[in-house]
């Protein structure tokens, strides 16, 4: 499978990365005692495991592409549709992530709801309307007033 | 032993009081609710409520904290089926099996399973704590560094059983699982890692938001594409909630792997340092391994869910264990119980047996009471928790994700924690795009840094010797426990 290859290179890649960052750790002797099992022991480890373990996955995928032949073509997951929906959540999501500490709690929950509910085709008023505010506030004041936790206040203040 | 008897007894008729009793049920009801919030776990639950309990009796304000802490380990479960978001950690292995009954319309089952396992496993390590807590104690604080590397391996091989029908993806899960637990300061010597000079990733990636991120910011994605993909004026998928309690034969039949469950979960619990998840993880490997049909297991079958939530609610009674006998606070939630025990001057160790035993017994007396008050909640809320199920995608999406994004910033009030969920719930979603397994991640994530701290302490101990490992046999019996599972766990999945 062609995603499965891609995937075990980027992975390989990751671990060799991981590997190459790990001699910027540094290394406390007087801790260290045992010699190799430094700071630096358990994130190499892991690399290597990844880059061992992406090799693996690569290898397997071409055998069984091998064994398969055409056949395993159907077995891609397709990706096809999921840019302009996937898109679109994750751009919302990082608009209320942006919008969430400066706006606060209350405001930016009840615009990133309403959006959201209208992109996910939801087009009852009295949902669109009614649920975020009813969600934003019920949150806010079970989190704040009653467990005492805080959310971001933002321009209104409260 | 009739000693015993008659304290446990006498601890009854102590905590039979009015004002005990209502603590106990207030506890047990805020607890199910906080515990079933995203982002807040039975630790917060128990520090929430502590402030209350200031003015209060000594045996009121515990009685009401104890009941917080049971309610809110079950409270997690709620959540872990219905929308696949654990409300606390040791409720992640409940997704496994609980989320995919639910979306086969099982909710109510699940839910009914997971009250009857979580009562039986609170019982059970509530007996047990009665009778042998002492002995319990000394044998938990023999263990040391290598004891806890052979335990968090154990834990570790659970992965093999949660791969799913590629183990090598599962590896890699698991892998990178670990790479995100070394990020921020290393827990033996201090030194930053992967931090790239900034102060913001010094104290790591915090637990709650990777697991909102990997199982439900994820699961909204996945579900929000999928919906959208399938037609732009949907219908939302209609998921019928078929039966919403389980028979009394299905009880009975896992009747043995709850007791199983019920023990592994008080004895990891009496264990300092581990808790409710790891009791969780083990008690969902070692069903899988016990059960005729082990290659079921992550499509929604009742033992899934039964033997997760026996072994997390049996933490509560095991870790209460080494705080009481010895003073030692085995877990977070238990060092914030310390905490309201000395406020009401009661010194936990081995002088609280001796000078206020009256009191420890009516608080056993009350772990009992809190159980049978949790069972009753449960009962009651399940019908009305099945109906969350019924919301529509469209509309209950926004909404898991709004809690997902106050659940991340409640944990630290920072936004960075809001940005890992979000960034782990896109890579959740190529991962399930790609059927890579979330679960090993968060399993990696959780015991990693066990797992590197107990081999480096190890090590350092017998100067760099392995041999340290071969030569203490608690450890060596997990790790051919350990050896024995995964390549029970391997053979199966080859052989299917």
């Amino acid at each position: 499978m062609k995603s499965n290859f891609i995937i075990s290179v980027l992975l390989f890649a990751l671990g060799l990365f991981v590997y190459v960052s790990s001699y910027d750790i540094a290394v406390l002797a007087v801790v260290d005692r045992s010699g190799i099992i430094n700071s630096r022991f358990f994130p190499r480890l892991c690399a290597i495991l990844l880059i061992i373990f992406s090799a693996i996955m690569a290898l397997e995928d071409y055998l069984e592409g091998r064994k398969r032949g055409k056949e395993s073509k159907g077995n891609v997951p397709s990706n096809n549709g999921i840019i302009y929906p996937l898109g679109g959540v994750s751009l919302l999501c990082i608009f209320y992530l942006i919008m969430y500490y400066p706006l606060g709690h209350i405001i930016s929950t009840v615009i990133f709801m309403t959006i959201f509910l209208y992109f996910m085709s939801c087009r009852s008023y009295y949902i669109l309307l009614i649920l975020p505010v009813l969600l934003s506030v019920s949150i806010y004041l079970l989190f704040r007033t009653f467990l005492g936790v805080p959310l971001p206040e933002g321009i209104l203040g409260f | 032993m009739e000693t015993l008897i008659g304290q446990v007894a006498k601890g009854f008729v102590d905590i039979c009081h009015f004002a005990h009793l209502l603590a106990i049920i207030i506890g047990v009801a805020n607890g199910i609710i906080i515990g079933a919030l995203p982002g807040l776990t039975s630790t917060m639950a128990v520090a929430v409520l502590t402030p209350i309990t200031f003015a209060m009796n000594p045996m009121t304000g515990i009685s009401l904290l104890l009941g917080v802490f049971c309610g809110g380990i079950y409270g997690g479960s709620i959540t872990a089926i219905l929308i696949r978001t654990p409300g606390t950690p040791a409720s992640i292995a409940t997704v496994f099996d609980g989320y995919p009954m639910a979306q086969k319309g099982e909710a109510g089952r699940a839910l009914s399973m997971a009250l009857i396992a979580s009562f039986c496993g609170g019982m059970v390590s509530a007996i047990i704590l009665i009778l042998g807590a002492p002995q319990l104690a000394k044998v938990a604080l023999r263990f040391g560094p290598p004891e806890y590397f052979g335990l968090t391996v154990f834990g570790i091989s659970v992965i093999a059983s949660v791969s799913g029908k590629r183990l090598i993806k599962g590896l890699i899960s698991g892998v990178f699982g670990l790479l995100l637990s070394t990020v921020g300061m290393d827990p033996v010597s201090g030194v930053p890692r992967f931090t790239y000079d900034t102060n913001i990733l010094l104290s790591g990636f915090n637990l709650i938001p990777v697991l909102i991120g990997i199982f439900a910011a994820s699961e909204v994605f996945y579900q929000a594409v999928e919906t959208f993909k399938k037609e732009k004026n949907f219908q939302p998928k209609d998921i019928p909630v078929t039966s919403l309690f389980i028979s009394l034969s299905e009880i009975r039949k896992s009747g043995m792997n709850i007791l199983r469950s019920s023990l592994i979960g008080t004895l990891i619990g009496v264990i300092p340092g581990t808790g409710g998840g790891i009791a969780a993880f083990v008690a969902y490997a070692e069903a899988k391994r016990a059960s005729k049909y082990p290659e079921k297991f992550g499509t929604g079958v009742i033992e899934g869910v039964a033997a997760p939530e026996a072994a997390n609610n049996a933490t509560t009674g095991g870790a209460l264990i080494p705080m009481l006998t010895l003073g030692i606070p085995g877990d977070p939630v238990t060092a914030v119980l310390i905490g309201a025990f000395m406020i009401q001057g009661l010194r936990p160790g081995p002088l609280l047996f001796q000078q206020q035993g009256h009191i420890v017994f009516a608080l056993f007396a009350g772990l009992l009471i809190a159980n049978i008050v949790m069972l009753a909640f449960g009962f009651i809320g399940i019908r009305l928790f099945a109906k969350i199920i019924k919301i529509p995608i469209r509309i209950l999406s926004p909404c898991i994700l709004c809690l997902c994004f106050v659940g991340s910033y409640a944990v630290a009030n920072s936004m960075l924690d809001v940005a890992v969920m979000l960034a782990l719930g896109i890579v959740g979603f190529f991962m399930r795009k790609h059927d890579f397994p979330g679960a090993p991640i968060v399993i990696a994530f959780i015991l990693g840094p066990l797992v590197e701290t107990s081999l480096r302490q190890s090590l350092s101990i017998s100067n760099g010797s392995w041999m340290i490992f071969l030569n203490n046999p608690i450890c060596v019996a997990f790790l051919i426990i350990t050896f024995v599972s995964a390549g029970i766990s391997m053979y199966r999945l080859h052989r299917d």
